[in-house]
């Protein structure tokens, strides 16, 4: 019973690797993948050490259950490399090896194996909610709880590791459901019953024989033989169901009636949409069956920290022990993320006590250098408009590298280290919203007048290319590539100098607002217009004379009443519009101490949601217009010797603070 | 309760204070048999609207004073379904097909075409056609523009159009070849401030002849909003004190802060206050137009320079352009902001450095 937990890990990374598609790195030290599956257990991750001899190297390989799960561990990468680190095998690695004896000899395991959690105090997760889902396990025990529940979160909060670890703890055997090849889910055609469903499901489940966790027990699954207090948790919910809910909502409405079984649906969510779950699981079906809700947050900063430290300080010695920055900037890097987070510091660590002639990613001068969890992944909008404002240039090329005659000499500019182009193509937004948020903070990051004067300039021929519409859908793409291509590209040569700019929050666009204000003002003023049989059905008349002089000599009530006196009046002190800071994760908790100050090497910096725009802010306005007065513009930063294209965070966004 | 815009229009042309020539005119032409289609142009508030229904009731009689609101549905070729509000007697129908935003030229296609469908109720048989009433002709699209003019010739036969508009230079050439161009000038100051006084006198009210003057003169002109301020100006505060200023509404107030904080001070701070200032703007509705014009007028007030007052209207052509074309207003309304606030600034440079030599 004790080493489940661990296992737990094994099968759920399995699926990690298996979906990264290690293949052609297996394919080379084991026969092949279907091999691996035919001659092993599955649920367990296998080491095969063939090389270890020579290179030092293990190649892990994910030989777990089928399927295919989101993974946010594509650090892997295709070609997992870990070194063999340390010395010999630490006591707890003996400890672990001996747990894992009856599985399959010697095995060397991942560290989120390894320092998975065991006990409910081992889990991350707040203990409000490992309550609750306790309490929703004692109750199927005893038989008066519900019997569906839906955990929903982001990838890597611990959903599934909690229900198994509780579930464990309380004795409750946890039968894995995964989704079968070929959708055996699949009702093939409306007529067919639950009951074929179930032997198929059955049938899967019996073929497949899992590693001696602790819900090995139940060889047969529960589905079945409805052995009291077991839980079923799936993970993936069959894409047939996915595309039609109903088929899931009449399953669930034949299974459920009898039985002390628990079905646990887990929902990997995203932070913005709830979409999935509310249409698989819409309000009226919840309340139908009965369904118990829990959502799972991001694991918090703070236990993050708690985890990876206990762990870097077991697995290292003192010296080679991550700093705090770098747990830091791990945290920032994962987001939440505990599973992205642990392979990330196994990787970085491993990778950074290997030689460099591997190949490997090897970090720099003794840093962790963390992989960001995604390379491929698209640069999120914060870090795109970061990119506007904070230009980078190879500054190994001459100032006026194209050779501009003299009186040209205050627009040469460096060459730029990346295509601007890409800025937006790898920004998921459309070319409108990306621009309206460049525009939106523009005058923060640019000082002189002049050059504010070409900004706006640019921004006012990028809404000129981008209103020629037409239907061809090909033409209209290029022409707003073109449109976007002229703000990034007029906005980047605007920035003379690579480092005199200080940190500004961003700021989301207060356009949106207006434009649903205005469209909801005209619907009303036009109402108002027709009720009180104005013959002018003159649009600018009826906004700018008639409406403001009815709000001083009418005296309506009701709601055109108010209506009146909201748009005859002007806020005169100040703008009603809030200037809403753009966080770099919306849902990223802002730690004021995420930072320890004196750090050298400090991640991008959430800007904290309650930064206006202040006083602060206008001061510094006036310092770096001094700055740029000075005419020495072109001469490169200190930190900005970087001409790495994709490294994100290379973007150094400074504090505040760290100027004074 | 009536206001007084509504309550002292004139309803025929006998009536009309100002312009009498050409009420004459358009009276003898009311009396022909025939009429071309029309094209009246003139700023706001100078009576386009009130000199087209004087015509018509010189036409048709009183009849076209009772008015009802008719509501207009039909379907896009999208599928959508789209409502337009006219206002209709049984001689004539008022539409604006601009509010309908890209579909305006199916707003005029179809409007056109559902009248000139309907056989005239003959009624002593008087005219054997239909008045359409089309207001804010410059706002429709080209698309808009090019259709009328096909429609305007196809069904000449059943109903004759008085096209509506502030400025014909933004109508198609086609279209005004088409019509009997009308210009309506805005009345003088003098002639807004005997208007206004002759309104007071009819309510029995006591009205200074400066607080008339200056109404007039704050109105711009516009006869519509000297009488709403006027009226405006009696609910807030009468008997009037001396010295009584006339109310002026609040956005142009806001309007005139705004101008005069851009003559303030020009940096990128400041932009973004005009720019919320700007924001605020809008969203009451103020048509992006309206408030380039204000600005500028503003802005040229506090120009020392004549040189920079041409530099800042021929910018000010070229982002009024844009915003005619482009679809953000608030772009080039900051763009233009901007290139003032830089204009202005060098001026002022470049004159205090003059000034230390």
């Amino acid at each position: 019973m004790t080493q489940a937990p661990m296992t737990w890990f094994a099968s759920d990374f399995g699926k990690s690797l298996d979906q990264v598609g290690a293949s052609d790195e297996y394919s080379a030290s084991t026969p092949s993948a279907s091999d691996v599956r035919g001659k092993r257990k599955p649920g367990k991750a296998e080491v095969s050490r063939e090389d270890l001899g020579a290179e030092d190297e293990c190649v892990f390989v994910g030989a777990g259950i089928k399927g295919k799960r989101t993974c946010t561990t594509s650090s892997i990468g295709k070609r997992l490399k870990v070194g063999n680190g340390k010395s010999g095998m630490s006591a707890l690695e003996e400890y672990q090896a001996k747990q894992t004896a009856q599985t399959r000899g010697k095995s060397r395991d991942m560290w989120i194996d390894r320092y998975g959690p065991k006990t409910k105090a081992d889990l991350a997760i707040n203990a409000k909610k490992l309550n609750e889902l306790e309490a929703w396990l004692k109750g199927l025990q005893s038989g008066t709880s519900r019997r569906i529940m839906v955990v929903t979160g982001p990838s890597g909060a611990g959903k599934s590791t909690a229900v198994r670890v509780l579930s464990c703890d309380l004795g409750i055997t946890v039968t894995d459901l995964e989704n079968p090849d070929g959708g055996t889910f699949d009702p093939n055609g409306d007529n067919s019953s639950w009951e074929s469903n179930t032997s198929l499901l059955e049938h899967h489940l019996c073929a497949s024989k899992y590693g001696p966790a602790c819900w090995e027990g139940s060889a047969k699954p529960s589905i079945s033989s409805r052995r009291p207090s077991s839980v079923t948790l799936i993970e993936e919910i069959p894409a047939l169901c996915l595309k039609d809910p109903k088929n899931l909502h009449s399953l669930l409405r034949r299974f459920c009636s009898p039985g002390k079984t628990g079905i646990v649906f887990i929902i990997t969510e995203n932070n913005a949409s709830n979409s999935r779950l509310w249409t698989l699981f819409p309000p009226q079906i919840i309340a139908d069956f009965n369904i118990t809700l829990l959502k799972f947050n991001p694991i918090t900063t703070t236990a993050l920290r708690k985890h990876f430290m206990a762990v870097a300080n077991k697995e290292l010695s003192r010296t080679t022990a991550p700093t705090m920055a770098e747990i830091d900037e791990l945290i920032a890097i994962c987001r939440g993320d505990i599973r992205a987070g642990m392979t990330a510091l196994e990787f970085s660590v491993e990778s950074r006590n290997l030689p460099s002639k591997r190949g490997g990613p090897t970090a720099k001068s003794g840093t962790l250098g963390f992989r960001n969890g995604d390379p491929d992944k698209s640069i999120i909008l914060f870090r795109a408009i970061g990119r506007v404002f904070y230009v980078k240039r190879n500054v190994d090329e001459p100032p006026n590298c194209l050779g501009l005659p003299d009186h040209l000499l205050q627009e040469a500019r460096r060459p730029l280290t990346y295509t601007p182009e890409t800025i937006i193509e790898k920004c998921c937004t459309t070319e409108e919203n990306y621009v309206a948020f460049v525009h939106e903070n523009y005058p923060n990051f640019i000082i002189d007048m002049d050059f504010v004067q070409r900004a706006a300039e640019c921004f006012s021929l990028t809404d000129i290319i981008l209103s020629e519409w037409t239907n061809d859908e090909a033409r209209d793409q290029r022409v707003r590539d073109l449109a976007g291509s002229v703000a990034v590209r007029g906005l980047l040569h605007l920035q003379r100098a690579e480092s005199a700019v200080k940190f500004h929050a961003i700021v989301k666009p207060a356009a949106t607002e207006v434009r649903k204000k205005i469209d909801e003002r005209r619907v009303q003023g036009k109402a108002l217009a027709a009720d009180r049989m104005s013959a002018f059905v003159n649009t600018t008349t009826l906004f700018s004379d008639l409406l403001p002089y009815w709000g001083r000599i009418l005296s309506l009530r009701g709601v055109h009443g108010s209506f009146l006196q909201d748009i005859s009046t002007f806020n005169i002190s100040r703008s009603q519009y809030r200037r809403e800071t753009l966080l770099e994760d919306e849902w990223y908790e802002s730690s004021s101490n995420l930072t320890a100050p004196g750090e050298a090497v400090s991640p991008v910096t959430p800007p904290s949601p309650t930064v206006p725009i202040s006083d602060l802010d206008l001061q510094f306005a006036d310092i770096c217009t001094d700055d740029w007065d000075d005419g020495d513009f072109d001469q490169p930063g200190p930190s900005n010797t970087s001409t790495n294209i994709y490294d994100t965070s290379h973007i150094q966004i400074e504090e505040m603070d760290d100027d004074y | 309760m009536s206001l007084w815009v509504d309550k002292y229009r004139p309803t025929d042309s006998s009536k009309l204070d100002y312009h009498k020539e050409d009420a004459a005119k358009l009276k003898n032409l009311a009396q022909s048999d025939d009429f071309p289609h029309m094209l009246v142009y003139g700023p706001p508030g100078a009576g386009k609207q009130t000199r087209i229904t004087c015509l018509l009731a010189d036409m048709f009689g009183t009849g076209v004073h009772r008015m009802r609101i008719h509501y207009i549905t039909f379907t896009t070729p999208s599928n959508k379904k789209m409502e337009i509000t006219t206002v209709a007697s049984s001689y004539h129908i008022e539409v604006n097909p601009s509010d309908s935003g890209i579909y305006d030229r199916l707003v005029v296609m179809e409007v056109l075409k559902s009248i000139a469908a309907l056989r005239q109720p003959d009624d002593a048989g008087k005219r054997p056609f239909k008045v359409v009433v089309l207001t804010e002709v410059d706002r429709l699209t080209r698309d808009a523009q090019q259709a009328l003019r096909r429609t305007m010739e196809k069904y000449s036969a059943s109903c004759r159009l008085i096209l509506c508009c502030n400025s014909i230079s933004k109508v198609i050439p086609a279209i005004r070849s088409r019509c009997l161009n009308i210009r309506v000038a805005a009345p003088t100051e003098e002639e807004i401030s005997r208007i206004v006084m002759n309104v007071f006198r009819e309510e029995r009210i006591t009205l200074p002849a400066d607080l008339a003057k200056k109404i007039a003169h704050q109105s711009n002109r516009n006869l519509r909003r000297a009488l709403l301020m006027a009226e405006a100006t009696k609910v807030k505060q009468y008997p009037f004190p001396a010295g009584a200023t006339p109310v002026i509404a609040d956005w142009e107030q806001y309007l005139d802060t705004t101008a005069r904080m851009i003559a303030e001070r020009q940096d990128a701070p400041r932009l973004l206050e005009i720019r919320s200032r700007l924001y605020e703007l809008l969203s009451h509705c103020i048509p992006a137009t309206l408030i380039m014009n204000g600005l500028v007028k503003k802005l040229l007030e506090n120009c020392p320079d004549n040189t920079l007052k041409a530099e800042i209207i021929s910018q000010a052509a070229i982002y009024e352009h844009r915003l005619q074309q482009g679809n953000k207003a608030i772009y080039h309304l900051e763009a233009f902001v901007a290139k003032f606030m830089s204009l202005y600034k060098r001026f002022i440079e470049e004159n205090t450095m003059d000034m230390d030599f």
